[in-house]
């Protein structure tokens, strides 16, 4: 069954077609705190980009939408280092043009996904898509632990696409950048407070060993909207969230 | 008897003053605050926190007030010097391993601004032990890269705790090396002493073992074990030797603050040769024991320790559950420079020979061999491994690598494989002081081996014949050619 849907999966010029199917949660049901089942989470189809958004297709959106020139941006939706890498507001540098965008902020990257009738990925399609049915879960772990154990480069970085695609043909989930999700911040706590430090954070968690699971789970809630970072880009879906 | 610089008049009054708070419950003395005092404590004025690196301290404080004091805690991801060859990412408080000390006074109003470096990849927070509220400041101070968070508290009780990221997975932040140590000073201050230092133990869990060479990642495995390859003072297992040992002269009072940021092994801290005078746990005078020998100090906790250095030399600081100096890299040094004093510590002053009662045979007329000498290279290899595993392992380690700044190597060693004499006259008759092997110094004692001319053949010629040295074969001969007699051998001659 499962073995025909991704056969299935259509391969766009730029998109890849995503099967429904399921993730197992982060986080133990909520009525049954005390209970290690994990909980499995439902994803309907849709299409993800097939990497991440690069600097020369955020240079195109930037030209045809004056208003997220880094000049023009409001300081509402992004924060002072947005677009920081770039020589001025229509000029990346020539380097790296195929390299991943960042210094981006929630704002604009839902923009641009927007500017193409497409939407940011929600968390659970984004984690459903990096867990990619389970397959190759070790090598994705150590590929994460070795990206997060090596200090930013001043250096470009590297163009999207070079690594092997996953098993539903999706390049560059980890090891190269952080990626925004439409509801980065839904774990978070009233007044940006979260009770998720130390030893606690592990309370309620199916798997208090998955390290990287964390990781990106602390990235997502240390972010507010307008932010931005040298290690944090995006790509779009097509279809429900 | 040792003299007691800490016990001093200052220090008694304190006591008398803790003694009055307890028994009366109504007294009101100059000292140490209540919380609700430290709560209350009008603030006067503000500044700029002084932040130094381990094992510096910040000066002492002479302010009789409270007042603002406003902390800027870098947080930076980078790349540091782990061990002689081993390079590790390592997650920093203010650049170095472990974080900037911070010292205030009790009652101080603390402004703490963590700023985390827009090259980091990772969001980070800060827990401060000395903080009374939700998270000690990690519910609080959760930051993106390129970020600062913002937020105070009142320091309401006086003691040296221990600061850390709380963020998830908050086992690997304080593996990384995200730990350090704030002093909350009592309002009447410490007593003095000559010199201040700040040594902080923690462990590495890098994917290869102890010695391997290379930018080493970090093993989630071996963390999730608590089999670390490395435990450090103070982010390195250099950090405290040769050039970078702590200094002090003869008849000098030394206080460290000592912490462990863990983030697992609990440490038995413990001065070789010497009695730590008073030990503070938690930094808070009323804790006080006194001659301690070793002291626990868990993962997450810090301690004062205070004492004055009578004898000149060096003494090692290590964590006396014992593989871990020796092998991991617990150590660091304290140089007593000065003149001796037999009085106190006399030296070897003879080494004789032993009679036991009773045992009737002089060592010197034991038979002197029962199995039958090496018949070829390959026998006296492998006579010469069991030589070295019972003499020569506890210090050039099986993989012939030694000690970085401890222990040279003999693995491809320029200074063994150089001259073979040479090598037979050092296992002979020792060697001692400064030494250079592969380019790195060493400064240490080898003594004098009272082994055969056979022992000392066979295992030369297995320390030549491994870890890619230069293959020479030592004879019985050559060995005793060139061997070194020893004093005593010389007057029994």
């Amino acid at each position: 069954m499962r073995r025909w849907l991704w056969a299935a999966a259509v391969f766009s010029s730029q998109m890849v077609q995503v099967p429904m199917g399921s993730y197992p949660s982060f986080y133990r049901p909520k009525t049954k705190a005390s209970s290690r089942l994990e909980q499995k989470i439902q994803v309907e189809a849709f299409s993800i980009d097939r990497t991440p958004v690069t600097r020369a297709e955020f240079l195109s959106f930037v030209k045809r939408h004056p208003e997220w020139r880094r000049s023009r941006a409001k300081s509402l939706f992004v924060d002072s280092h947005y677009l920081k890498d770039w020589r001025s507001d229509l000029n990346p540098g020539s380097q790296g043009r195929t390299s991943p965008i960042t210094w981006v902020s929630w704002f604009a990257a839902k923009a641009y996904c927007e500017s193409k009738h497409e939407a940011l990925p929600s968390t659970d399609q984004w984690e459903y898509v990096a867990f990619d049915q389970g397959r190759g879960k070790k090598q994705i772990t150590k590929e994460a632990l070795d990206w997060y154990a090596t200090p930013q480069s001043s250096k470009p970085l590297r163009a999207v696409g070079r690594k092997k695609p996953n098993g539903f043909g999706v390049s560059d989930l980890v090891g190269l950048i952080w990626e925004w999700t439409s509801d980065f911040n839904s774990a978070i706590v009233d007044d940006g407070e979260s009770n998720a430090f130390c030893g606690n954070a592990s309370v309620g968690v199916v798997d208090p060993s998955d390290y990287v699971g964390f990781m990106r789970r602390s990235f997502r809630s240390s972010l507010k909207a307008k932010y931005t970072a040298g290690s944090l880009g995006f790509r779009c879906v097509k279809g429900k969230p | 008897m040792r003299t007691r610089a800490i016990g001093n008049l200052r220090y008694c009054f304190l006591i008398i003053g803790f003694s009055l708070i307890l028994l009366s419950g109504l007294v009101k003395v100059a000292h140490a605050g209540t919380e609700e005092e430290n709560a209350d404590a009008k603030i006067k004025g503000e500044e700029k926190a002084v932040l130094t690196h381990a094992p510096q301290v910040p000066p002492p404080i002479h302010r009789n007030y409270a007042t603002k004091v406003i902390v800027h805690l870098e947080v930076r991801e980078l790349e540091a010097h782990l061990a002689s060859g081993v390079r590790y990412t390592v997650w920093t408080f203010g650049g170095k391993v472990p974080g900037d000390f911070i010292r205030i006074r009790e009652g101080d109003l603390v402004e703490f601004h963590l700023d985390n470096h827009p090259g980091n990849k990772m969001p980070h927070n800060i827990d401060l032990h000395a903080v009374n509220g939700p998270g000690g400041g990690a519910a609080s101070s959760l930051t993106a890269p390129g970020h600062s968070s913002v937020f105070s508290f009142k320091a309401l009780n006086p003691g040296l705790y221990v600061y850390h990221c709380g963020t998830a997975p908050v086992a690997m932040h304080v593996a990384n090396g995200m730990y350090g140590l704030i002093l909350v000073e009592p309002k009447e201050g410490l007593p003095k002493v000559d010199h201040e230092y700040y040594v902080m133990q923690g462990e590495f869990y890098t994917k290869g073992s102890n010695g391997q060479a290379g930018l080493q990642p970090f093993s989630m495995k071996k963390a999730l074990s608590e089999k670390p390859e490395y435990v450090v003072f103070n982010g390195s297992t250099d950090s405290l030797l040769g050039d970078a040992a702590l200094q002090a002269k003869k008849g000098e009072t030394v206080r460290l603050f000592v912490g462990n940021g863990g983030p697992n092994l609990t440490s038995s801290f413990h001065i070789i040769g010497e009695i730590m005078e008073s030990v503070w746990p938690d930094g808070n005078p009323k804790n006080a024991q006194t001659n301690v020998q070793t002291t626990s100090i868990p993962p997450g906790d810090a301690t004062i320790v205070n004492f004055k250095v009578n004898v000149p030399g060096t003494y090692v600081m290590v964590d006396h559950a014992l593989t871990r100096a020796f092998n991991r890299g617990a150590l660091g040094q304290l140089k007593v420079s000065g003149d001796e004093d037999k009085a106190i510590y006399s030296g070897k002053i003879r080494d004789e020979v032993y009679l036991p009662e009773g045992a009737g045979i002089r060592v010197t007329e034991m038979p002197q061999r029962i199995a039958p000498p090496a018949k070829n290279k390959l026998e006296q290899i492998t006579k010469g491994e069991r030589v070295y595993q019972a003499n020569c392992m506890a210090c050039h380690q099986a993989t012939g690598m030694g000690i970085p700044a401890a222990f040279p190597p003999l693995a491809k060693s320029d200074f063994l494989n150089a001259d073979k004499v040479r090598a037979i006259q050092t296992v002979t008759g020792g060697k001692q002081g400064k030494l250079v092997v592969n380019g790195q110094e060493f400064d240490g004692v080898m003594p004098a081996w009272s082994l055969s001319d056979e022992d000392i053949a066979n295992v030369l010629t297995y320390v030549y014949h491994s870890w890619g040295n230069s293959g020479k074969v030592v004879s019985v001969s050559e060995v005793k050619a060139h061997r070194v007699k020893a004093k005593a051998d010389k007057a029994s001659e």
